[in-house]
This record gives structure tokens, C-alpha cells and sequence, in this order.
């Protein structure tokens, strides 16, 4: 798996369904949130829930690496996209691109905004699937009415993805060795060297995707006759619908929040709201390609 | 009646080559056979389509007919013959996938729908089988590599199919985890009477289990019998890149060179019919033995170059696999450190190129801390060729790949001119001149590790550190690069190799480390360390088959290659006349 698992954890017991969810849950309010303050707040509460739910937030020292690589991804990007204008008449904008956008006050403040939103959703994911086995994962996504090859699919790519930084590790090693520069040099150089990785490491991937595929079809992964011998008591009980029901009331509240009153948008960004409808509309138009059947709402 | 029929089978890939060429074959209930042939033969395809994975389940096109128990794998769907066949293949690591070893076993069974009463029998059968039932809590990533091979086999056998084929499964295992995996098949073979289809490189171990043989070359079987009828042309065999089992090798020597002590068409090739024999063909007296001079390379005494100082490494999540190393490797030495899966080979050699520190304790090379200095460092002096090729090499064609280094990291001190020439002289040494054009990634296995020793050839460094040279290679491939390392160390260059191939340390390595659980048991020739045999099975070794059979002879030195026991035989002994050996 990506983490050990922290079986120590009090969530380690808890409903694996209700994890999964609270996974889409912690997204879905932080995608909400623009407000610095609000997404402070979100990012406080989650950095705190670690220690209590006793899981090691070093866990993630592994990937420390790309985190880092990415948290700078977003930062340069929404500094050099961005054209959000001083939230006070007269006040500093610090550079201006020739594409027309510029770095100011509130777009500095804007990216640490992004930067805490992403870092929110990585940490809360984090929190809940590293107290998640294989089998739980599997096991919380059937109970969603999720057919058991898909969710079996979607925990073996937890798996598969632990062996693809494993290996990603080891052709980074091996290339050092052979006097590839990852963290010195000009900066194409450095881009150029990561690059590289990818040849060998989708030979790799597609080499073990294919091996994979033979043990499952040998193990009569889909021979459409399945028991089920380790069923677990996954029955739904109160206090799990009770939990459920604050994550709903969290994400819609946050909604409204958002994009009825804006009070959860970014300062001085322009509000629109978003009636829900129009909200579905836009996921129809970009999903309708991608599913077989058609949103109602486009 | 047979279990599995093939007529005029044929197969090719979609856009290859054909791969099995015409290949008629059948195999009786209750036999096991043993599959054997170079790198590249077609084993593994043949075994892909021994259980319906080919045609069903790959692209490609076939000619001829596979029958599984009376079902044509072309008609039949494959979850119909699925149910009767099991089959492991070489990488656990991929095959394993529940978070525990009874979740594992389990999963199987419920995907071909058992009922629960069923399953729960099964899954203590099978763990019993297996000897996995004190460890079925257990995560598959915490198992050592035999364990998680009998894991493969008890979820193979759970279903308990008539038909079981094992491809290569003790590839990266050490030789007691081979012995333990043979072991357990013997013993399921004599309990519950299944038909075994095995892929092996390991001719030792196959001799003393099979019933039948054949030898697969280029798509074709173009030998086939009993295991002694098989290994008795020992010629034929190595010139076609199979090695057969040493005790085949030494008495088809003492047949040559004793026509009447033995007939020549039945020789042992077991080790317990090796013993046998010897003890009836020769009369074992106490004889001198000062015209066999058996020479061991002297201990270095060049610069130190290598130098660890209780070194000690423990892994961030919290295991400890260097336990206090210290030693010394010099200017010119050829080492081989062996040990069980799991000792702590592949850590130390990590740590010799700078990739890991000591988390206690010092290591210098060439004089520099290892703490001290970077990577690249190190590197310049260094390479290291990892076990899996894939994991090194990036380049579009054979030759850009050797040329890499000296282009791109040491830029400016090579020229044009004299980078094609290194290249061109590595490729030769390597026998890849004519794939020079070719695109690394799809060449076969033994191609691509042969080009990653190339890549560490070219640049000439001062050590040369192999990870496992001969996984996935036929006994030709790794003796060739073992001869190649050779000649490189006569130039004076270090090589430092990590093996669980006992053989070649024996023909090829003056100096053996044996490392057991992160600690060094025993630093000397490998003359030496093969006299102690109780250190090597603490290690989980065994000695060559050679070696048993030396040992048999009193006063004898340790004997490590063929030659050497050829020579004592005879000069020194009398043998008896010709016995006919009757199995």
C-alpha cells in the first residue's frame, strides 16, 4: 500500500464506507472554499485531527518530494495566471506579465490560499487512507453499491501505485548512478532528467500491469460466480447515517456558502452565483463524454 | 489418459515473430514435466498456453489445438478451464495482492464462487500444505521471497486444479528457499497426485523431480526424454545454453575418460544417485595427493579501497539490516557476497555506492566518508548494474545507452571518436554489435541485462557491482557475463557481485562474504567458506553438487569446480570395472 497501514488509529475500525466518504467529503468542502481565512481554518483542523486520531503525519515523509514539486506547480501557476487586482484602490501590484496577467498583494495571497486548499485535500485524503488496508478499500466501495471489480480495480491501484514510486525510486537511483542530474544543473536539464524516468518506467508499469492481469484472470477474478466468505458486518448503522448526514449538511452548506452568498469566495474575486442546476449542468458537459448515459441537467 | 494434448501448436504475437513453432506434445495424468531451454525458447508462451491464457486472454494468432482434459482452448471459454489448471508464475510480487496470507488464498476460492463451508476447509488445507498456517495474519510484503512463493503455490492449490504449471518460481530464490519450494512439490505430488508442468533453469533440482523432460529452442522441442536419458548428452546441452546438473557433467567426464566404468547413456543425476554410484565405481584408499595442485588466488594486498567500520543501517520503518559490517575490499579483488533473501546483500551494496549511508558506524571509499560526499561522487568511480535491467535503462537505441555517460556526465573528456570506439569495443565484448540500432526495451531479458553490464563496462570505473547477474538468464548467459567480469578484473578492476548461484561463485570468484541477517559470518576464499558448511546453511546455502561429491573423498581438498574432481578421479584413483547402473 502507499502508507502503512496505521491500525493503531481509532478510525482503523471505523466504517470503511464512512471513510471513503468523508474522503469526497474533506474535497469537496475544501474545492468550496476560497476564503483565506475559512481554508486556514480547514487546513488547522485537519493538521490537528493527525495527533488525535493518533496517525503519523510522517508518514508522508516518503513523498515529500513530489508534494513539494507540486505545491510549487500550483504556486507558479496561479502567480503567473492570475489577475486578481488589489483589493484597495492604488494598492501595489508588484509585476506585471506581458500576457497580461500580474503578481499583486491578493495574488500572492491567492496561490498560498491554492497551496493550503491542495495540501488540505492531500492531508485529509491521507488521514482516512492510511488507516484503510486493501481489503477495506475494496470492501467500502462495494458497500456503495460499487460493482466489486470496480472496487476491487480501485485498490489495486493503491497497490500498484506503491510499486510505481518504488520502482520510480530505484530508476531515479540508477540513473544518479549513471550521471542523470535530478537536483542540480540548469533547470531544463533537471526537467529533461525526470522526463527520462518515464521511458522505463512505463515499460515497467505495462510489463507488471500485463503480469497482473494473468494472476487475477488465473485466480477467476472474473469468473461471475462469486461468494463472498469474508463478509463483513457492513451494514449501515445509526450513527453511521448520523455522520453521513453532517458530511451532507458540511458540503451543502458550504455550497451555499460559496456560490449563493459569496461569502466563502476569495476577496475580492468576482461573485456569481451558481444555482445548483447550472452547477450540475457544467459536470454533465464535461462528463457526458466520458459516461454513457446523459446528465438531465445539460 | 492425458491430461493435455498439443497438436501442431503455433503461435505468434500480434506483430512478432512466431514464437512456438509447430510443437506437438502431450502429458499424461499424474506426470510432472519439466520444460527446459534458453533464454528466449518460448517457455513462458508455451506455459500461457498450456492454461488457456493464450489464445483467450492475448493477442496473437494460433495454429494447431491445445486440449485441457478433452476442451479446446480455442472453443472453450476460459472460465471453463480455468477450474482446472493452477499456475504460479515467476514474480510474487506480482500475483500477491490481499493484505493478508489467508485473505490471499481466500480470494480465489470466492472468485470461482466455493461455498463458505468449502472455502474455510480449503484455506486450512492449504495453509497446512504450505507450512504458512503460523503466518496466515500476516502481509504478503513481510514475507521472505521462498514464503511468498509457497504463498503462490497455496493459492494455486487451494482450488486444488488436476493440473499445476510452475514458471521459473524459484528464479530469485536462495538455495534452501529453492530446496523448501521442490520440497513442497514433491510432497504434493506424491499426496495428492496432480499433473505438474515446471519451467526451471535450475537443472539440479528438475533431474530429481521430473518425469519427463524436453528442451524448447527457438519455438521448438528438440529433445525430450527421462531426466537421465535427457542430461547424458552434457555437449549438446551447453552448447545450447543449458547447463545439466553437475553430477551429469562429472560422470559423463569419468566416462569419457573411463569408457568400461560406466554406461554412458545412463548417467546419475541426482546427487544421492551420484554418491551411489561413486561409491561402486571406485575403490576410495588413502592416497597422497601432492601432484594435484589445487591453486587459490593469494589474498590481496593492494590499496584498500573499500573500507566499512561497523557499519550499521536501519531502514526508516524501523528494520535493521545492517547489523555491525566491517571489511575491507582492495584494489583488483573479485568478491561474491551471499547470503539468504532478506540478509542485507542489496543494502550493502547500496551503501558502497553512496545510495544509502550508515545510519552508525563509517565507510570510506576510495578514501571518502560516504557521509561526506555526494552520489555523483562516488559514481565516477563506481557502477552498479541493479538486478531488474529495466530499472537503468532510458536511451532510444543500444548504442546511445552505452554512450550516455561518457557524453553527457563526464562531458568534454571524450571525444566523437573516442566514445565510438569504447562503445563499439563494449559492444563487441558483449556480443551486441548487431543490435547497436535497436531499441533496449524490446530486446529480450537477457539482452537488456547484458547491455546493462555494457553501460557499466564502458565507462571503465574502478568497481564493477552486479546485483544478481544471472536472474532470468540461461547458464550460457551467466557464464558468458561471469567470464566477461573476469577478464575485467584481470585489467585490475574491482568486481564486486551479489548471486545466490553457488556454481558460479565456485567457478568464477576467489572470494565469498556470507551475510546473514545484516552481519558478515564469515569473510574468506571461497575454498574456505565452502569447508564450512554449517555457516552456509545457517546463511540458507547449499553447496555445489560438485562439492557433496568431493567430500566424498577422503583427504580430499574442497573441491569447487568440475575440473578439479575430473583431476583427482584420475589421477588418483582406481576405478572399478565397468558396473552397468541399473535405476
Amino acid at each position: 500500500m502507499l502508507f502503512s497501514t496505521m491500525k493503531d488509529s481509532p478510525l482503523y475500525k471505523s466504517h470503511p464506507s464512512i471513510k471513503i466518504i468523508s474522503i469526497f467529503a474533506i474535497n469537496l468542502i475544501a474545492f468550496f472554499m476560497e476564503t483565506p481565512a475559512a481554508m486556514f481554518l480547514l487546513f488547522l483542523t485537519i493538521l490537528v485531527a493527525y495527533p488525535l486520531f493518533r496517525v503519523k503525519i510522517t508518514i508522508l515523509k516518503r513523498y515529500w518530494y513530489f508534494i513539494v514539486i507540486l505545491v510549487q506547480a500550483v504556486s507558479v501557476s496561479y502567480l503567473l495566471g492570475s489577475k486578481i487586482p488589489p483589493l484597495n484602490p492604488g494598492g501595489s501590484i508588484y509585476y506585471q506579465f506581458p500576457w497580461g496577467t500580474f503578481i499583486s498583494q491578493m495574488t500572492i495571497v491567492y496561490a498560498i490560499t491554492m497551496i493550503m486548499r491542495f495540501v488540505s485535500m492531500l492531508l485529509g485524503s491521507t488521514l482516512f487512507i492510511s488507516t484503510m488496508d486493501e481489503k477495506q478499500i475494496r470492501d467500502g466501495f462495494h458497500s456503495l453499491r460499487i460493482p466489486f471489480s470496480l472496487a476491487f480495480l480501485i485498490s489495486l491501484s493503491f497497490r500498484t501505485m506503491f510499486l510505481f514510486l518504488t520502482d520510480m525510486d530505484k530508476i531515479r537511483n540508477a540513473m544518479t548512478l549513471r550521471g542523470v542530474r535530478f537536483s542540480s544543473g540548469p533547470l531544463m536539464g533537471r526537467i529533461n532528467a525526470y522526463t527520462q524516468t518515464f521511458i522505463p518506467l512505463m515499460v515497467i508499469g505495462l510489463r507488471r500491469i500485463t503480469h497482473i492481469t494473468f494472476a487475477l484472470e488465473t485466480k477467476g477474478f472474473r469468473s461471475g460466480k462469486r461468494s463472498n466468505f469474508r463478509e463483513q458486518d457492513l451494514k449501515f448503522k445509526k450513527r453511521h447515517y448520523l455522520i453521513v448526514a453532517i458530511e451532507a449538511c458540511l458540503i451543502i452548506a458550504a455550497y451555499i456558502l460559496r456560490y449563493w452568498f459569496g461569502i466563502l469566495s476569495f476577496p475580492g474575486w468576482p461573485f456569481v452565483p451558481l444555482p445548483i442546476s447550472e452547477l450540475l449542468g457544467l459536470i454533465g458537459t464535461y462528463a457526458s463524454p466520458i459516461f454513457p448515459f446523459s446528465f438531465p441537467f445539460t | 489418459m492425458d491430461d493435455i494434448v498439443i497438436e501442431g501448436l503455433s503461435w505468434r504475437y500480434k506483430d512478432s515473430d512466431w514464437i512456438l513453432k509447430d510443437i506437438n506434445l502431450t502429458i499424461e495424468q499424474g506426470k510432472t514435466l519439466g520444460i527446459v531451454g534458453p533464454t528466449g525458447a518460448g517457455k513462458t508462451t508455451l506455459c500461457l498456453a498450456l492454461c488457456g491464457l493464450i489464445p483467450k486472454k492475448t493477442w496473437g494468432a494460433i495454429e494447431g489445438s491445445v486440449k485441457i482434459k478433452s476442451m479446446d482452448t480455442r472453443k472453450t471459454p476460459f472460465e471453463e478451464l480455468i477450474p482446472h489448471i493452477g499456475i504460479v508464475f515467476e514474480n510474487p510480487d506480482e500475483q500477491l495482492i490481499e493484505p493478508s496470507v489467508e485473505d490471499e488464498i481466500i480470494f480465489p476460492l470466492e472468485n470461482f464462487g466455493f461455498p463458505p463451508e468449502e472455502i474455510a476447509k480449503r484455506l486450512e488445507e492449504a495453509l497446512k500444505a504450505t507450512g504458512l498456517d503460523k503466518i496466515r495474519k500476516k502481509h504478503p510484503g513481510e514475507l521472505s521471497g521462498g514464503q511468498k512463493q509457497r504463498l503462490a503455490i497455496a493459492c494455486a492449490l487451494a482450488r486444488q486444479p488436476p493440473i499445476l504449471i510452475f514458471d521459473e518460481t524459484t528464479t530469485d530464490l536462495d538455495p534452501v528457499g529453492k530446496s523448501e519450494v521442490f520440497s513442497l512439490l514433491a510432497q504434493l505430488r506424491a499426496t495428492k497426485k496432480l499433473t505438474m508442468i515446471i519451467v526451471e533453469h535450475n537443472t539440479a533440482q528438475l533431474a530429481q523431480f521430473a518425469d519427463e523432460l524436453i528442451f524448447l529452442r527457438n519455438g521448438n522441442i528438440i529433445r525430450r526424454g527421462s531426466p537421465s536419458q535427457f542430461f547424458c548428452d552434457v555437449a549438446f546441452l551447453k552448447e545450447n545454453g543449458v547447463y545439466p546438473p553437475q553430477v551429469s557433467e562429472v560422470f559423463s567426464e569419468i566416462s569419457c575418460t573411463y569408457p568400461n566404468s560406466l554406461d554412458k547413456n545412463q548417467l546419475p543425476v541426482t546427487l544421492n544417485d551420484a554418491i551411489q554410484l561413486l561409491h561402486e565405481i571406485l575403490d576410495l584408499e588413502e592416497i597422497s595427493y601432492n601432484s594435484v595442485e589445487i591453486k587459490d588466488q593469494l589474498p590481496s594486498t593492494s590499496e584498500v579501497i573499500i573500507k566499512a567500520q561497523d557499519v550499521r543501517f536501519t531502514y526508516p520503518d524501523g528494520t535493521q539490516a545492517l547489523n555491525g559490517i566491517d571489511l575491507e575490499l582492495r584494489k583488483g579483488e573479485f568478491v561474491a557476497i551471499i547470503g539468504n533473501n532478506g540478509s542485507g546483500k542489496t543494502t550493502l551494496i547500496n551503501h558502497f555506492v553512496g545510495l544509502l549511508k550508515p545510519t552508525e558506524g563509517d565507510l570510506e571509499v576510495f578514501g571518502m566518508n560516504t557521509k561526506d560526499v555526494s552520489v555523483e561522487n562516488i559514481a565516477q568511480k563506481t557502477a552498479l548494474v541493479y538486478q531488474n535491467p529495466d530499472h537503468q535503462l532510458f536511451c532510444q537505441t543500444v548504442f546511445e545507452e552505452c554512450a550516455y555517460e561518457l557524453k553527457y556526465s563526464q562531458s568534454g573528456r571524450f571525444s566523437n571518436e573516442e566514445i565510438e570506439q569504447r562503445v563499439s569495443e563494449v559492444l563487441d565484448v558483449m556480443n551486441l554489435t548487431r543490435l547497436r540500432n535497436e531499441q533496449p526495451f524490446g530486446m529480450g531479458r537477457g539482452l537488456r541485462q547484458q547491455l546493462a553490464v555494457a553501460t557499466a563496462l564502458v565507462k571503465q570505473p574502478e568497481i564493477i557491482i552486479v546485483d544478481e547477474p544471472t536472474t532470468g538468464q540461461d547458464a550460457s548467459q551467466a557464464h558468458s557475463i561471469m567470464r566477461i567480469l573476469t577478464e575485467f578484473n584481470k585489467k585490475g578492476k574491482t568486481i564486486v557481485v551479489i548471486t545466490h548461484d553457488m556454481n558460479l561463485v565456485s567457478n568464477y570468484i576467489p572470494r565469498s562474504i556470507v551475510l546473514n541477517q545484516g552481519k558478515i559470518i564469515i569473510d574468506s576464499n571461497t575454498r574456505d567458506v565452502y569447508s564450512h558448511s554449517e555457516i552456509l546453511k545457517k546463511a540458507s546455502l547449499t553447496r555445489p553438487q560438485v562439492t557433496e561429491l568431493g567430500n566424498l573423498l577422503p583427504h580430499a581438498p574442497v573441491i569447487l569446480r568440475i575440473e578439479e574432481l575430473k583431476d583427482i578421479l584420475s589421477l588418483k584413483y582406481d576405478v572399478k570395472e565397468a558396473i552397468a547402473y541399473d535405476r
